[in-house]
């Protein structure tokens, strides 16, 4: 049994086999095949390795002659060392013997190997190059890609020194219970993830990717930041008693709430939508009580390519035929030039402050116009409103009007129905937006804020280093009054205003932000029940109170530890 | 038929990758089982498989003995041992 420590980025409690990611090797288990798959192990293994060869000399053939030259000596080292007789010898009598299936013996036989010649500092080179082979053959086996856990084969705690966005979103959600990784902070996007499906999370966890085995059982405490590898039988039983009184406990929140509104004692109402990344998470969402999807992102659409407007438009109505009339409310694209599967585009030194979103939109028609095209479809079977990621002038507005409205005139030249107008509104994320709301207001239909970039853009700190991650902070007084102005002018040009960013779902700023105006919030889904707990406690005069004095604090500090104290006076076990 | 003899590693790198794949190619186009022998430790390889001789992990200036049992005994062994002592027919990288 081992203890790590680690900073615990979301709750709750799980307990499994732990799926290590690991960055430069394949996550290999150990594995056993019945007596009669062992001659199909053998095949298989000898069939990826001559598909191995054929692809490392098919790469040569297309390199170009100068470059050919010198790799040429380089590439067939390789595939005598691939093709090496002796050492397969060796792997498949360890199939025979010991049953193992080929991507196992494998690994162990070649990994012995390596380790042999390790130690000697001249000859870390040589390692490389078998590693590679190895992992030539390894693709071949275990189907063209290294195992990033997209097909996870039991519920697993999936850990990792670092998982990157684009990890992150190839995980097998179905079968996620945890995620455990060494680097990140409380803001990381392994954080975000997490809260957003609900899972415990820990980050910050030392070696925790080197000393833990795939396979190997690892309890995961969101609440203390506690990970234990292997736990002893008492160790595993109390944990396994604690993480059903939590269960219990919020299962009952969740399903004595579902059916009710986010209301007042003095009946002013708040709408919960969620936050979604594929229609496949609507489901839950309505299970936690979500009264439509506020925000849809469509990120996950190109996760590889450029998707087809069929492709839009499969997502966008399956999304909508899930939810029936309730809204869905679709984002555009908003990755940066630099997460795009694209060739050719330039790149940037700062794609942060670059062309992202509806910038990149602007410039590449081919990947914005079957979005559009999708969206205005789908809308004729729907309630669909559709938001545009980093506007930051009314210029743009007009011209993304301009643009639906030259693929509406498209579509209904080519007989489509769609619906008559579908919303359009915007996110405010870019602080020139924020300050401008009132002029803006005029020339949308809503508002989202988008607090997460807001605030990254308003305080200039990039959440993801964590050496100046401190700085973000949510209720800075910069950003309140921004939220304060949004608010205001939404209400002022009878506009919705919606927050959608993580503040939304941080029942931390429940209040606070119901006291200020805000009549959506737009959240992860698991936050549902506890937004609509804390407001089904209050008055609205009492959260009007409680904002006016957090903001009357005037530091960041302070405004959080106050608005913990009344958050906790009135649902104690909420924090 | 048995033969043996010592040869001294001479390539800048060692016996590193490409030596090593070369040098197995060489080793398999006689009958005779061929092994490497590292002298100091008597550590033994197939010279038949180019990993195994990785594993020698073999600096320049290493002493190692190429020994050869089979009909081509005698043969392959003086084949090797020139093809060491030419730096594996390669230039060093």
């Amino acid at each position: 049994m081992e203890i790590k420590k680690g900073i615990p980025v979301s709750t709750g409690y799980a307990i499994g086999p732990a799926f290590v990611l690991s960055a430069e090797e394949f996550a290999v288990e150990r594995k056993t095949v019945a007596p009669g798959e062992v001659d199909r192990e053998i095949d298989r293994l000898r069939k990826a390795k001559e598909a191995a060869i054929a692809k490392l000399r098919a790469q040569l053939a297309q390199m170009p002659r100068r470059i050919a030259a010198v790799a040429g000596e380089i590439v067939e080292a390789h595939v005598t060392m691939i093709s090496d007789e002796p050492l397969h010898a060796e792997i498949e009598e360890d199939i025979r013997r010991n049953r193992h299936a080929a991507d196992y013996a494998l690994t162990r036989v070649w990994r012995i190997k390596v380790k042999q010649i390790s130690d000697n500092p001249m000859f870390q080179r040589v390692c490389e190059d078998l590693r590679a082979s190895e992992s030539a053959i390894l693709r071949e086996l275990t189907g063209a890609h290294r195992d990033d856990g997209s097909r996870l084969r039991q519920k697993s705690i999936v850990v990792a020194h670092t998982l990157t966005p684009a990890q992150t979103a190839m995980l097998d959600r179905a079968n996620l219970m945890g995620l455990v990784t060494e680097t990140g902070g409380r803001t990381s996007h392994t954080a975000i993830v997490a809260a957003s499906l609900g899972i415990p999370a820990c980050v910050g966890v030392e070696e925790i990717a080197s000393d833990v085995r795939s396979g190997d059982v690892v309890i995961l405490d969101g609440q203390t930041g506690t990970v234990i590898v292997n736990p002893d039988e008492g160790t595993l039983k109390r944990y396994q008693a604690m993480q059903r009184n939590l269960e219990f406990r919020e299962r009952k929140d969740v399903k004595a709430l579902r059916d009710q509104p986010a209301e007042t004692t003095d009946k002013v109402r708040a709408a919960v939508y969620a936050n979604i990344e594929t229609p496949e998470d609507i489901p839950a969402a309505l299970e936690y009580g979500a009264e439509g999807i506020g925000l849809y992102r469509t990120e996950f659409l190109y996760q590889k390519s450029s998707p087809a407007e069929k492709d839009h438009l499969e997502a966008y109505r399956r999304a909508a035929s899930l939810l029936g009339k309730r809204p869905l409310v679709i984002r555009t694209l908003d990755l940066g030039a630099d997460k795009m599967p694209l060739d050719g585009l330039p790149h940037e030194d700062n794609p942060f402050l670059g062309t992202r979103a509806i910038r990149l939109c602007f410039e590449r028609p081919d990947i914005f116009r079957p979005q559009l095209r999708a969206i205005l479809r789908a809308s004729s079977g729907g309630n669909i409103s559709i938001m545009i990621p980093m506007i930051s002038s009314i210029d743009e507005i007009k011209r993304v009007r301009e643009a639906l409205e030259q693929v509406r005139a498209e579509l209904a030249r080519q007989g489509e129905s769609t619906a008559a107008r579908p919303r359009l509104g915007i996110m405010v994320e870019v602080p020139s937006a924020a300050i401008t709301a009132d002029l803006i207001a005029p020339h949308v239909d809503f508002f989202s804020i988008g607090t997460n970039d807001l605030i990254a853009y308003t305080i200039a700190v990039d959440r993801t280093n964590e050496r100046v991650a401190p700085l973000y902070e949510p209720a800075h007084p910069a950003i309140l009054r921004l939220l304060q102005f949004v608010i205001d002018a939404g209400v002022r040009h009878k506009k919705d205003v919606s927050v959608c960013g993580e503040m939304s779902s941080d029942p931390r700023y429940t209040l606070l932000l119901f006291g200020m105006g805000l009549r959506i919030f737009s959240v992860v889904p698991p936050a549902t029940p506890k937004i609509k707990h804390i407001l089904r406690l209050v008055s609205s005069s009492f959260a009007k109170d409680v904002a006016t004095r957090a903001i009357a604090l005037g530091e960041a500090r302070k405004t959080l530890d106050y608005l913990v104290e009344e958050t906790r006076k009135i649902a104690p076990d909420l924090l | 038929m048995t033969s043996e003899r010592r040869v001294t590693i001479l390539n800048e790198k060692g016996l590193h990758v490409r030596p090593a794949a070369a040098f197995a190619q060489a080793a398999a186009r006689f009958r005779s089982r061929i092994t490497l022998v590292r002298e100091s430790s008597g550590q033994a390889v197939n010279g038949k498989s180019s990993i195994e001789l990785l594993m020698l992990a073999a600096e320049p200036g290493t002493a190692l003995v190429i020994k050869a049992d089979g009909d081509d005994a005698e043969a392959a062994v003086s084949s090797l041992a020139d093809f060491v002592g030419n730096r594996f027919g390669m230039g060093d990288d």
